[in-house]
């Protein structure tokens, strides 16, 4: 072969070697690649297995609604293990009932009970919330004469109760329900304002104020501007997957604890140094009660007794009776709400022993008899029967098993000695 | 910093990334400062005393080599000085609550010897984090060296044997010229390290966050409630803290020779399969190895150990194992559970001779039957040690046992149990160490091919690297239990 010819075959040669190592480093890279995805998809569908089996990331269950602020995610199979442990799914409606009818059956007498999540009852068995019981109580003594009793369950966690005026008039009185409870928890004044969280997820909620009027108006300026921003969009977004993957509630978990783990971690170690420098140059440590008026600032905080401790305390109650004012009026609201459509209206409230629960308490008791509203106060039943057994998980918390077998049977036979609620 | 916290998922991967980027020459002195770091986190000011603790024991090794004539009085200065150190933030409290008990039983029997004129207050001690395993690690750099051991030169050569951060709080204990032998050679960086010690960390990190810690809800639940358990709700209880232990300190030594083996460094390891043991003597060295090889060593051998009388060694391995037990924690029940180990060894060990020169007892122990047997009652004293080991006084312990036997139908433990994740979790793990790491003990034939299929390229590997840390995250209950080891 002349040596032209040769030199252009060897170039032509090592030219298609060439091509054929990058066509063939590609390939590699490739299935590297495709290792790497085949690894990662066997590992989510492992996990997603691993924790359905054990029940773990499964608490999520609410979603944000544009009417109510959050409702709960219809079918929705939870287990809850934050306070007492549950294993249930939300039936059809969003509720945490067993599946129901929206028509009313024939010869049946519903009661709907709404609230937060005392009502909502996550940490215990379905059979074993208050409304199961209650339902139980009034069919086993045939209390509404023949009739068959439902109580519905319109509970949602973190609601306020301006949420369940609009859930009962969205929701519960689609159901024809012939009594509403509606439920009040001590401190129920402070959920009322917008709640300073923001990284709660649903810390936005219709707000409701009292006009000059003095009639309640709903204003949705800061709930809309929250719905339509990313966070609330990319959360709707998500919704698929929060009802459906253990990996991703899991992940949104991590995310939201590595955030404040590091706030934490950095505060940690920026006050561990100054101690440590204040150790080693033998001064004391440079605190904010050096200065002088922060220190008398601290004592007055510290006094029970002081003039601002005083003032706090005044304007505390101011703050609950301007709210006191609206939930009054989101009360008779839902009582006019009911008398149209044919069904009564009753308040349970359960109160804590507090400065703040006290005011909250009596302004209640007040406001309820004014407005000719009933109202099932069990306070002192709960003070004094907490007494003699655990009736919640964490005090204060939620009911535990005693707690809503308790509850049910205050209101059981409240309601049977108070025949008239029980009337059609 | 504790090992599954999220300080440590920062700290580790920055003092990893700054290690082998870093000149070797700086590598020592980087891990000695991350190493401080590392303790001081936790109340800084006691990283001081950890510093004059190394600082004294350095000293005095170099004074101990070349000092021949002051040999003897400078080595039982340090021993004496470095168990004072540890006396004093361990059992300085516990002294004086046992001679107020001894106070009160004097005043309450014999009035007329005047005890309560004698009044000690307890003192307001923490006891800094890994002080035993500190003074453990000083005593037999000392007792080596005296024994014509060459000290390590550099100082920060012997800071960092002192507070290497994988093994600085809860060991294992190492030996100083495995150590320096370590440190002497040069570290290069090995994939292969790399990737087994990265499975070390997250086998680590599974064993504690999610298995020791779901089973810490089981076992508190049950000691909170003792007295008041049913036998299904105790043997829960205790079997739950048996597993729970194990799971929490061999996940610890799993994450810290993990980092070590990162970093380039090999610890001993500590444990082997100790719930498989078929006999107290074998139970011990598989439990604990670097302590239990510690209190041979330094404790048994010096008293006397096998080569004396058969009184004599049972004195001795009885004397060691109460102090073991001691060494754990300053408290009666801890004492209570290395005697109950120190009488079921001498049993071991005479029932061991006895069945040399029985061929009958010879026979059965090596049957299958003989083997189970020997398992059981194995597990059962290691066990019902446990109780007294995880009760905080030597009464509860007592109740929990006789809970395990009472007639009453409890369901405080069982119900949580029955919806706890952990039984997954556990299945899990065990679906693993099948594969993994009794395959690789036994070199059985059916994992090969299991084996064979998981050999992945590395980008595959850190997304299942990845996908296991989540999933040990995943099983984390929100509330972490402290590593049990670290009180000591």
């Amino acid at each position: 072969m002349p040596a032209v010819l040769q030199k252009k075959t060897t170039e032509k040669i090592s030219t298609v070697a060439a091509v054929g190592r990058k066509s063939a480093s590609w390939k590699a890279f490739a299935a590297i690649l495709f290792q790497a995805l085949i690894v990662l998809i066997a590992g989510i569908l492992a996990i997603e297995l691993a924790f359905g089996l054990a029940g773990i990331w499964e608490q999520d269950h609410l979603i944000p609604n544009r009417e109510i602020g959050i409702s709960i995610m219809p079918n929705r199979k939870i287990t809850f293990r934050n306070e007492g442990f549950s294993r249930r799914t939300f039936n059809s409606f969003g509720m945490a009932n067993r599946e129901i009818s929206e028509k009313k059956p024939a010869n049946t007498f519903r009661i709907a009970v709404v609230g937060d999540s005392m009502i909502e009852a996550l940490q215990v068995d379905l059979s074993k919330t208050m409304c199961s019981r209650l339902e139980q109580q009034l069919n086993d003594i045939d209390s509404v004469q023949g009739k068959k009793v439902e109580v519905l369950n319109f509970g949602v966690s973190a609601s306020n109760v301006g949420q369940s005026y609009l859930r009962l008039k969205k929701l519960a009185l689609r159901f024809q329900p012939d009594l509403v409870i509606m439920y009040v928890r001590d401190h129920a004044t402070s959920d009322l304002p917008l709640p300073l969280n923001a990284r709660f997820p649903f810390a936005a909620r219709p707000h409701f104020f009292v006009a000059n009027n003095g009639a309640v108006y709903e204003s949705r300026l800061l709930f809309d501007s929250w719905w339509n921003s990313k966070e609330a969009r990319n959360l709707r977004a998500a919704q698929w997957l929060r009802m459906h993957s253990h990996v991703w509630s899991c992940l949104v978990n991590m995310q939201f604890r590595l955030v404040t783990g590091m706030e934490q971690l950095k505060a940690e170690a920026v006050s561990k140094t100054k101690g440590l420098i204040s150790v080693l140059s033998l001064s004391k440590p440079d605190t904010p009660t050096e200065n002088s008026a922060e220190k008398a600032a601290a004592a007055a905080a510290a006094d029970p007794n002081s003039e601002l401790n005083k003032n706090i305390a005044i304007e505390q109650i101011k703050c609950v009776r301007h709210y006191f004012a609206v939930m009054e009026r989101l009360l008779a609201a839902m009582k006019q709400e009911c008398a149209k459509n044919n069904c009564k209206f009753a308040v349970v409230y359960i109160g804590a022993t507090d400065n703040a629960g006290l005011e909250e308490h009596k302004l209640l008791r007040e406001s309820m008899a004014k407005k000719n509203i009933p109202l099932m106060d069990f306070t002192d039943e709960f003070q004094t029967e907490k007494k003699k057994r655990p009736l919640y998980f964490v005090d204060p918390g939620h009911f535990n098993i005693a707690g809503n077998q308790l509850f049910a049977d205050l209101i059981g036979s409240y309601l049977v000695s108070n025949k008239q609620f029980l009337l059609k | 910093m504790l090992f599954n916290s999220l300080a440590y998922l920062v700290f580790f991967p920055v003092v990893l990334g700054l290690y082998w980027v870093c000149p070797r020459s700086w590598r020592r002195m980087l891990l000695l400062v991350a190493s401080y770091i590392f303790y001081m986190s936790w109340i800084p000011v006691y990283g001081l005393l950890v510093g004059a603790m190394t600082l004294a024991n350095y000293v005095l090794a170099i004074m101990l080599h070349r000092l021949p004539r002051f040999a003897k009085p400078l080595f039982l200065f340090g021993i004496v000085g470095n168990l004072a150190c540890l006396f004093y933030f361990k059992y300085a409290n516990f002294l004086i609550s046992s001679l107020d008990s001894v106070k009160q039983f004097l005043n309450q029997y014999l009035p007329g010897l005047g005890a309560q004129a004698v009044s000690v207050q307890s003192m307001d001690i923490i006891l800094p984090l890994g002080i035993s395993f500190f003074a453990f690690e000083f005593i037999h750099y000392l007792t080596e060296v005296y024994k014509g051991g060459k000290p390590i030169t550099g100082f920060v050569d012997f800071g960092l044997f002192a507070a290497f951060f994988p093994s600085q709080i809860a060991g294992p204990i190492k030996r100083y010229k495995d150590f320096v032998e370590q440190l002497g050679k040069e570290i290069r960086f090995k994939q292969e390290n790399f990737s087994d010690g990265l499975t070390l960390l997250l086998q680590g990190l599974f064993k504690k966050v999610a298995l020791a810690d779901n089973l810490a809800i089981l076992a508190n639940l049950g000691f909170e409630n003792s007295a008041h358990l049913g036998a299904a709700d105790a043997w829960i209880a205790t079997l739950a803290f048996t597993f729970q232990i194990y799971f929490d300190f061999s996940g610890y030594t799993d994450m810290g020779r993990g980092s070590a083996l990162m970093l380039g460094f090999s610890l001993p390891d500590n444990f082997n399969f100790p719930y498989v043991a078929t006999s107290l003597s074998d139970f011990w060295k598989r439990w604990h190895i670097s302590l239990s090889s510690w209190l041979r060593d330094y404790l048994y051998i010096p008293l006397g150990g096998g080569r004396c009388s058969e009184p004599r060694k049972y004195f001795n391995l009885l004397t060691t194992m109460v102090l073991g037990g001691l060494w754990h924690g300053a408290a009666w029940h801890f004492v209570v559970w290395g005697a109950i180990h120190g009488v079921g060894l001498i049993v071991n060990h005479l029932y061991g001779d006895l069945a040399k020169r029985v061929s009958l007892l010879r026979n059965f122990h090596s049957s299958y039957v003989g083997v189970a047997f020997s398992w059981l009652l194995t597990f059962a004293v290691v066990h019902t040690c446990w109780v007294f080991f995880r009760a905080e006084t030597s009464t509860q312990a007592c109740m929990m046992l006789s809970d395990m036997f009472s007639a009453r139908q409890t369901s405080l433990v069982l119900e949580p149990f029955s919806q706890s994740p952990v039984s997954v979790a556990l299945t899990l793990y065990c679906i693993y160490a099948l594969i993994f790491r009794i395959s690789a003990l036994r070199n059985t034939a059916w994992a090969s091919p299991i084996l064979a299929a998981l050999e992945l390229k590395a980008p595959a590997k850190a997304v299942l690297y990845a996908c296991v840390l989540f999933a040990a995250l995943g099983f984390a209950p929100a509330r972490t239990s402290p590593f049990i080891y670290f009180q000591f």
